[in-house]
């Protein structure tokens, strides 16, 4: 009877030091996560005194504690604050880290399979970020520089990726063929401006400018402004060959000259055509057209389109 | 008192009348501008290119054929009449260059009534070969080459006319008319003649 009850008991024992242990184990574990929780919020509270440098602080050592490492408000938080950084401190530099980790905080917490509120936070968020990319591509162009298409476009890469993993069916070929455009306008600018060529840059400057029109033309066929620009390029370099003639130029380099000349001219009919058929009434490619069959000696074609834009302007109120 | 306040109003309203239309005009035309894409880039580059192979057509020909001795003096007179625009693409690009031993000098007539003879030119263009007809007939016989651009040109006269061939500016010539005038043409504007056999 003794060695039951010392059997009873030791079991009970066992059973209270287990209920015990297990108890301390969970509180341990809630401790841990209650205060991964705090720091979050004290991160949040710092945010929204404006302290933002405070709260990344905070937050951004305890993201490698496992409590909060796979917890998606965390990581949404940790995002927000990046980007809030990135708007007050590095908005003008377009290779921003902290913009970097602000889209790799975010899409983290977006894998995580965040609430419902904050999913759509994340969306906004990451959509702001990968608008910021697209102004910095377009901007690049304004201050474009011989060579940097790749780098514009890289930038622009960026807007896409982030879009595109935001709504995979996201469609930006409108965008891009902005894109292009631009650049397309930006390489023709400084090839008009150039008054030499050195290096071959001219050639250089013509194919990128071309390429991107062609390019911005294949994602949206039809623009009527990508087809009077790239019908100008092709003209205008043909021209630019033209003016080159001088007393120096023998007959056999005339008729060479001549050559290439006419074949830039063909090939810029295609799209001036192309743009006058989306726009009959526009006087800019009429008068484009009327120019290409005037130097392609095509007198009856150009004197045809004269009296269309004669035409037109009788009629103007 | 009563109709002062009248007017005023009705003048007031006046005023505000107008300047609610033309408000409106303004909202409806930066409307109507929005609506029309932008064209932006390169503007249609505006030389006359048949001006510039011309130019260098005629600047061949003068510094390739040959002409009588006694026309070697003084300058190499080029006439254009007409085309202002080839006028001053060779006043740009090819004035004052030798012809031979002779400076080459551009004169510009409107028509081709206005030139003398005494203007001793060696050279004459003309855009149209009817022209021709204005010519005195005692310049038949006399060195100078007479180009056109014309239909006609050669049947009307002109040594060397020029031709559309291929979407290209070529030139045809009248060796007949050459030889009548005491010019000698060069072997290498025969070579690109498009009727270089006749």
């Amino acid at each position: 009877m003794g060695h039951k009850l010392r059997q009873m008991n030791h079991h009970m024992a066992l059973k209270y030091c287990v209920r015990r242990g297990l108890a301390w184990v969970l509180f341990m574990e809630m401790t841990f996560v209650f205060s991964g929780q705090v720091v979050v919020d004290r991160a949040v509270a710092f945010g929204q005194a404006g302290n933002w440098d405070q709260a990344l602080e905070i937050l951004l050592p305890e993201m490698g504690n496992t409590s909060i490492q796979s917890d998606p408000h965390a990581w949404y938080v940790l995002g927000f604050i990046q980007k809030e950084l990135y708007k007050t401190m590095e908005a003008h530099d377009t290779d921003s880290p902290r913009r970097l980790e602000a889209v790799s905080s975010l899409q983290k917490a977006a894998g995580l399979k965040p609430s419902m509120g904050d999913e759509q936070k994340i969306t906004a968020a990451l959509d702001f970020l990968a608008r910021s990319f697209l102004r910095d591509a377009i901007d690049r162009v304004d201050g474009f520089t011989v060579g940097s298409d790749s780098e514009i476009l890289d930038i622009f890469g960026r807007y896409e990726a982030i879009t595109k993993a935001i709504n995979p069916n996201a469609d930006v070929s409108e965008q891009k063929a902005d894109v292009y455009r631009y650049l397309g306008q930006a390489n023709g600018l400084i090839l008009r401006g150039l008054t030499e060529d050195k290096d071959g840059l001219e050639e250089q400057l013509f194919e990128r400018s071309v390429d991107h029109y062609e390019y911005a033309l294949k994602l949206i066929p039809g623009d009527y402004s990508g087809l009077y620009n790239l019908a100008i390029t092709l003209y205008n370099h043909g021209v630019r060959q033209l003016k080159r003639i001088n007393h120096e130029t023998s007959m056999f380099e005339l008729m060479e000259i001549q050559d290439a000349c006419v074949a830039l001219f063909e090939e810029s009919l295609t799209p001036m055509e192309s743009a006058h058929q989306l726009q009959p009434n526009r006087f800019e490619t009429l008068k484009g057209l009327m120019t290409i069959h005037y130097a392609l000696n095509q007198s009856d074609e150009s004197d045809r389109y004269r009296e269309e834009i004669d035409r037109l302007n009788k009629n103007r109120p | 008192m009563t109709s002062t306040i009248k007017d005023f109003s009705l003048k007031r309203f006046s005023l505000r009348y107008k300047a609610t239309c033309f408000a409106c005009i303004v909202f409806l035309v930066a409307v109507a501008a929005s609506l029309v894409p932008e064209v932006q880039g390169d503007d249609l580059d505006n030389t006359d290119t048949r001006a510039v192979m011309k130019a260098n057509f005629l600047f061949h020909f003068a510094a390739s054929n040959e002409w009588p001795a006694e026309t070697k003096t003084g300058p190499f007179r080029m006439v254009v009449i007409e085309n202002e625009r080839l006028f001053l693409e060779l006043i740009d690009k090819y004035a004052l260059k030798p012809i031979g031993v002779q400076p080459l000098e551009i004169v510009f007539f409107e028509s081709p009534s206005d030139i003398n003879l005494s203007d001793a030119p060696h050279l004459i263009y003309l855009e149209s070969s009817e022209g021709l007809v204005d010519f005195p007939k005692d310049w038949e016989d006399q060195p100078i080459l007479i180009v056109t651009d014309s239909d006609t040109g050669l049947a009307n006269g002109s040594t060397i006319n020029f031709v559309a061939v291929d979407r290209r500016l070529r030139y045809e010539i009248n060796r007949k008319e050459a030889a009548n005038k005491g010019l000698l043409l060069g072997s290498r504007i025969l070579s690109w003649a498009i009727n270089s056999d006749k």
